[in-house]
């Protein structure tokens, strides 16, 4: 595969992973997809993506980024590893306004998982609330 | 936390839910750094028992990156310590490590060297698996991992 069709393929991966976020990573059966609940935690952590990561999340780290980690930091490196494989993006929200967002992906061995949990305002995220577990 | 050849050899074949109690085992997930950690007593960072209140600080660590920045001994695989039984290998891009600490980077992955083999929990299969070389569990990862500089690098577990 060349650079420029290896590219070209990352964008559909990655545009069929944001518009179909319900592909299954997981042997086992599936909750019913959600591409509504997912749109809305999407958003509200979207809508956040300038903002910085505090250093005490467990969200923080060195993206590549210059100057301080943001949202959309974080986001960029997870999305970027999405071009091959199987990826699956959800989200959902509580009453509470508590939403996790999660990016799975599963490729053979090549298997990386992060869901980011936070606390909504105003129809966008709290960077002071940003929570994640992510593997490896 | 020190272990034997017998000792890695008995999880080869297990799953993450034969090996971790704190019920952090999907499949969904990538459990190298999680096996390592279970199977050598590493609690760094994130542990798979922080999920629960009533699991908190227990099991083991679930991130390679975690696992390595916060390893006191560490560094390119070439520089290992002559007594290398029992060392953590991790594989991951050598761009992804900046003045030795590794970038959270989602490719990535870590075993244990021991005998000449790399004892990892194989995501592809769900279980521990045993590479016979070293050489096999890098060709393994070049071919799976993007980038022309998918190199080795070592840990001293505590």
């Amino acid at each position: 595969m060349t650079p420029r069709s290896h590219a070209l393929c990352a964008a559909i991966v990655l545009g069929c992973a944001l518009a179909a976020p319900a592909l299954a990573a997981d042997a086992t059966p599936a909750a019913p997809a959600d591409p509504v609940a997912t749109q809305k935690a999407l958003s509200a952590l979207l809508a956040a993506a300038n903002d910085t990561i505090p250093r005490a999340s467990s969200c923080h780290g060195d993206f590549g980024q210059t100057g301080k980690a943001k949202i959309k930091d974080l986001l960029a490196m997870r999305m970027a590893y999405l071009y091959a494989g199987t990826n699956v993006i959800e989200g959902n929200c509580s009453k509470a306004a508590q939403c996790t967002v999660t990016i799975n992906h599963a490729a053979g061995e090549d298997v990386a998982s992060a869901a980011i949990s936070f606390t909504v305002s105003g129809g966008k995220a709290r960077s002071s609330s940003l929570q994640c577990v992510i593997t490896p | 936390m020190s272990t034997t050849l017998t000792a890695l050899q008995a999880y080869v074949g297990k799953s993450i839910s034969d090996i971790c109690s704190n019920k952090f085992d999907s499949s969904a997930q990538n459990h190298c750094a999680h096996f390592v950690s279970h199977a050598l007593g590493i609690k760094l960072g994130v542990l798979c028992g922080d999920m629960k209140f009533s699991t908190k600080k227990t099991g083991g660590s679930i991130r390679c990156d975690e696992l390595y920045n916060r390893l006191a001994i560490k560094g390119k695989w070439a520089d290992k310590p002559a007594i290398s039984d029992g060392l953590l290998i991790f594989v991951l891009s050598a761009a992804n490590v900046v003045n030795n600490v590794m970038g959270p980077v989602p490719q990535k992955h870590v075993g244990i060297y021991y005998g000449g083999m790399v004892f990892n929990f194989s995501n592809g299969q769900h279980k521990v698996i045993a590479d016979n070389s070293v050489e096999a569990f890098h060709s393994k990862f070049k071919n799976t991992y993007a980038g022309n500089d998918i190199s080795l690098y070592y840990g001293v577990a505590p």
